[in-house]
């Protein structure tokens, strides 16, 4: 059997818009940053496989599903995936001294990368569906199973933990003069 | 004033509405740990945004490619493991059949259930958990067609209503869970009805979606992809 032209167009055009954000989860699901698009292939091929039978109702919310679990897969088939996280140094800490926006633009995109690596994952992929791809609390609570208050929890302590990290363990006294700052 | 600072700061940041979000700045320039929550996470959030990338020019060309040759090549057998599942569960019926009672199907007396039954419903979907442990009396109804292959299968119990229940999954992880009783289950409040008298009805909890059969409403499918359940429905002559 196959599958006509342009049953595979019509998939296409309702699922490649969603191709940045399903990049962007795969980034912080695949066991090697060259798994990345295989991921994300192997989404859309599953994908592809299941659109004959239905239509989502909530495409990129479907496709993060599916990305989810096929990252899942992965790491299974890479139980070393712990030893692999911490391959490499991590980066220099900033001084607490930095601003936030100053220690922003000298970390740049890779450190904040290796932050999230940190979190645990419950909260990076809640981070990832939320502030990265864009999902609402609601969606994220569908695509992850579970509660949307879990979600907010994980969002939410996920969110300080990376800003924590960035800026170093900040004292009381070093966060309340930040907090004092803003205010003014 | 006692208050739980991460959990107001976690709202304000993605869920309070208009009227509690003026009070709730209000309340932040009285209350430093509230004000120390909501800076930290509005600088976590700051930076997950900012690591924001599109995907690599090559991606989408690749995506195309894979799905058109998925296209035209032949297709796979639709769950080769299906018919496996299905003789599993096969033996397993006739074993276990010989060995119980014919249960009350259609004609048991509706006995009262509190609604407490859907929340462990859901809950058990969730936690993707049977709810017992023995071997089902019945065989499992037959989902290939919306390529769903037979995962899982227990009589038990629901919050000590008496259950059997199937679990299917699909290619791509997408979960069904179908929960038998020989009671009604009762009807949420929450509950929109799929038609006229003694008609299906459906419920949302916790992103997970819920449809009581119409009848006798002894039969409970449940999903995290609604599509899917509203479809599982139409095959099971649910709906």
């Amino acid at each position: 059997m196959r599958r006509g032209t342009g049953d595979h167009e019509e998939f296409l055009r309702a699922t490649l818009r969603h191709a940045d954000l399903l990049h962007a989860l795969a980034a912080r699901l695949a066991v090697r940053p060259a798994d990345v698009s295989d991921l994300v292939q192997e989404t859309y091929l599953r994908a592809f496989a299941a659109w004959h039978s239905r239509r989502p109702d909530d495409v990129g919310a479907w496709l993060a599903t599916i990305c989810l679990n096929v990252g899942r897969d992965e790491r299974r088939r890479h139980s070393r995936r712990d030893t692999a996280l911490h391959d490499g140094p991590l980066p220099d800490i900033p001084d607490r001294a930095d601003t936030a926006e100053a220690a922003l633009e000298r970390l740049g995109n890779s450190w904040v990368e290796t932050a999230l690596w940190t979190l645990p994952e419950t909260q990076r992929i809640a981070i990832t569906l939320m502030d990265v791809c864009g999902f609402t609390a609601a969606q994220v609570a569908a695509i992850t199973g579970a509660p949307r208050g879990t979600v907010l929890a994980r969002v939410h302590r996920g969110r300080k933990a990376l800003a924590l990290t960035i800026r170093g363990e900040p004292s009381r006294a070093a966060t309340r003069g930040a907090g004092d700052e803003a205010r003014r | 004033m006692k208050h739980d600072a991460e959990q107001l700061a976690a709202a304000y940041l993605t869920t309070m509405r208009r009227r509690g979000r003026r009070r709730y700045e209000a309340h932040l320039l009285a209350c430093e740990p509230c004000w120390r929550e909501v800076c930290l996470a509005r600088r976590g959030r700051q930076l997950a945004e900012s690591s924001r990338r599109a995907a690599p020019p090559g991606l989408r060309d690749d995506i195309r490619a894979a799905v058109a040759a998925a296209a035209t090549a032949p297709a796979d057998r639709p769950h080769a493991r299906a018919p496996i599942a299905f003789a599993v569960a096969l033996t397993l019926a006739m074993v276990a059949g010989a060995a119980m009672v014919a249960q009350p199907w259609r004609h048991g007396p509706p006995v009262p259930a509190a609604p407490a039954v859907l929340a462990a419903a859901v809950a058990s979907y969730r936690d993707n958990r049977l709810p017992g442990t023995a071997v089902p009396g019945e065989l499992a109804p037959d989902l290939t067609g919306l390529r769903l292959h037979l995962v899982g299968a227990a009589t038990g119990q629901l919050d000590g209503m008496p259950v059997t229940t199937f679990t299917y999954m699909d290619a791509t992880g997408a979960r069904l869970a179908i929960y038998r009783s020989t009671r009604p289950f009762p009807e949420a409040a929450e509950a929109h009805v799929l038609g006229g008298e003694d008609s299906a009805w459906t419920m949302r909890s916790s992103g997970i979606t819920v449809i009581c059969a119409r009848g006798t409403h002894t039969m409970l499918l449940l999903g995290s992809d609604a599509a899917l359940v509203r479809q599982a429905g139409a095959v099971l002559h649910a709906t």
